[in-house]
């Protein structure tokens, strides 16, 4: 029973289409800037394409791009971490100084767990395909998140008070 | 933790930039031939006038037609200052660009800017009579020659640009361009 393999263009083409801000935003917590993860998802997507003939349908096409996504979004990313930008918060967002508390503890988070809260929090990706995505069990999915949880709420509340 | 939740986390963000572009990814891959296939006739109609105008000065004709890039610009003026980004993915490590005015765009005959990418470096130079270029752009993954170029240009010029390669050769893909707008001098 081998079944359809591969993933069409127009599949991709949806998903592309439908999920693109996601992409980019999760992206952009990677690379720190909008432009790179910008860049970072088109690469992805253009590996995409050249390789969807190895997507098996194992797992829904989107877990199977998110990889690449990541993959892309790091190799684009600076080597140096990204800094906060507190002017720019405070132009272009409503709570500036709760968003730059939560951005600077998001920045302190290892990369995993930042990963992981975005594909959660944003992605809106289940336990499982967060699992797939990163490469790991969905047991450590949890575990992952309950120390980012942990982590943010510690770095949050030691800035209150 | 009630700050996680997809808003908060999108405050935390830099602002959005860039748009969808699915042509662009088919470009990139290499894919989607047949679909743009009618809308390559009205290009390479375009394309036609455009190089062969310029062709004389600087190359054959062939060489211009041996380069697959070419790429529209649009400029942004504000003012007397303005500026767009370039990203380049070369396929070799040494080419260079002129960027010129479209037909009917306001800047005086002979204003260019070119860029050339070498390895990891990426130089701009070139000739302008009543503006200048320079670069501000930096080589990301060396291995992969990928340069992106944001080129600040002062002085007059407005309205659409063409990229044009110097050199024949295919170009591995073009990742396009897109306008940025910095704020007036």
């Amino acid at each position: 029973m081998t079944g359809r393999r591969g993933a069409s263009l127009k599949e991709l083409e949806a998903l592309y289409r439908s999920r693109f801000d996601v992409f980019t935003r999760v992206a952009t917590s990677v690379t720190g800037d909008s432009d790179r993860a910008r860049d970072a998802v088109q690469e992805a997507f253009t590996r995409a394409v050249r390789g969807r003939r190895s997507f098996r349908r194992e797992c829904p096409l989107e877990s199977w791009v998110w990889p690449i996504v990541l993959n892309a979004a790091r190799s684009a990313a600076p080597k140096a971490s990204p800094t906060v930008d507190e002017d720019q918060l405070a132009t272009t967002n409503g709570h500036p100084e709760h968003d730059v508390e939560l951005r600077v503890a998001l920045a302190r988070l290892p990369e995993r767990q930042r990963t992981a809260v975005f594909l959660r929090y944003y992605a809106d990706l289940e336990y499982a395909a967060i699992g797939e995505v990163l490469g790991i069990q969905t047991g450590t999915v949890s575990a992952t998140l309950n120390a980012a949880h942990a982590a943010l709420r510690s770095q949050l509340e030691e800035v209150r008070t | 933790m009630s700050e996680l939740d997809r808003a908060s986390l999108d405050r935390t963000l830099p602002p959005r930039s860039g748009s969808a572009d699915w042509d662009e990814v088919l470009r990139g891959a290499g894919a989607g031939r047949e679909r743009r296939g009618r809308r390559l006739v009205g290009v390479v109609a375009v394309l036609l006038v455009l190089v062969v105008g310029t062709a004389s000065a600087f190359g054959t004709v062939r060489d211009l037609f041996g380069s697959k890039h070419v790429q529209r610009a649009f400029y942004s003026n504000e003012g007397k200052r303005g500026s767009f980004g370039l990203r380049i993915l070369f396929i070799d490590q040494a080419r260079s660009w002129r960027i010129v005015p479209e037909p009917g765009a306001e800047a005086p005959t002979g204003q260019y800017a070119q860029v050339s990418g070498r390895g990891r470096i990426v130089g701009l130079g070139g000739h302008a009579q009543a503006w200048h270029a320079r670069l501000e752009g930096f080589v990301t993954r060396p291995g992969e020659a990928k340069q992106r170029v944001v080129i600040t240009m002062k002085g007059r010029p407005k309205g659409p640009f063409v990229l044009t390669a110097l050199q024949p050769g295919v170009l591995k893909r073009d990742s396009g361009t897109h306008t940025r707008s910095h704020a007036t001098g």
